[in-house]
């Protein structure tokens, strides 16, 4: 029986792969959305540790929104 | 406002003056490289100042946050659309150049050399002075050579931008009012503090 992280590892990169695909403006999106976490959360803290793991935060909330926002673009794209 | 002003200038300068290194050297990174890379993007065409009538640049209102490196635009603009009719630097960060606009020789000589599609012929000369009339729009071809790249460019150097915004404030005023974890654990260690003595209260 295939474990669930090695059926993950193997549809993960090919999903990704997919949707980079369809969506190209997902590539340009990835290095905005790093910058905006960067900036937002450095002008949130003063100590590079708290920073650092603020910018992960921003990030997945970024991501989350972001990504919500674009899969919904999505789905309508295919729909109408 | 020193430290603001440097920050306008040059992303993180602020911080850097103010003795903040580590996020100095992160906004310097992060913001530069985002402008820079939506420069290049942009084929070095996508930050220009335009106020003409119709064709306004507003864009521009978000990139002029990056500061010194958004400053050529200005001078560029304010060159082509004088009395000299011609850019410095074969047309760096120049705006484009309108049908019928007029400009100097020189400069309509340097949009031929740097535009292939570009011949003498797209201008036509006014008698008795050294100017050209071009008989084309600058910003189409500039669309048809860039595609769409010319919108990701913008995109990226006006977030850029925006984002110096953000750091400006951040040399002016400090972090954003937030809450630390610190203080969050503090404030709650005091509470259920609080909350303890209140129950030892109740039971005496």
């Amino acid at each position: 029986m295939i474990p669930m992280a090695g059926l993950l590892a193997i549809f993960a990169p090919l999903c990704a792969a997919a949707l980079l695909d369809r969506v190209p403006s997902l590539a340009f999106g990835l290095p905005l959305l790093i910058a905006a976490s960067a900036v937002f959360a450095a002008t949130h803290h003063e100590q590079p540790d708290a920073i650092r793991s603020a910018m992960l935060q921003w990030l997945v909330w970024l991501g989350v929104i972001l990504g919500v926002v674009l899969g919904v673009v999505l789905l309508i794209g295919i729909w109408v | 406002m020193l430290a603001m002003l440097l920050a306008w200038l040059v992303p993180g300068a602020g911080h850097l003056y103010q003795g903040r290194r580590f996020k100095g050297v992160l906004f310097l990174v992060v913001v530069l490289s985002i402008y820079l890379t939506g420069f290049v993007l942009g084929g070095g065409r996508v930050v220009y100042w335009s106020w003409k009538r119709g064709e306004q640049r507003w864009a521009m209102a978000c990139q002029a946050g990056i500061g010194i490196a958004a400053v050529p635009a200005a001078v560029q603009s304010r060159l082509l659309h004088g009395g000299g009719k011609a850019a410095l630097a074969g047309g760096f960060m120049a705006p484009p150049v309108s049908l019928n606009q007029p400009v100097d020789e020189s400069y309509a000589q340097a949009m031929i050399r740097r535009t292939p599609e570009l011949t003498e012929e797209d201008f036509r000369r006014q008698p008795r002075m050294r100017l050209w009339e071009f008989q084309r729009d600058e910003l189409s071809l500039w669309h048809h050579q860039l595609g769409r790249w010319f919108e990701i460019g913008t995109l990226y150097t006006m977030i850029a931008g925006m984002l110096n915004m953000l750091v400006i404030y951040d040399a002016g005023f400090g972090p954003l009012g937030t809450t630390s974890d610190e203080e969050r654990r503090s404030k709650a260690s005091k509470k259920n503090a609080g909350s303890a003595d209140n129950a030892a209260k109740a039971s005496t």
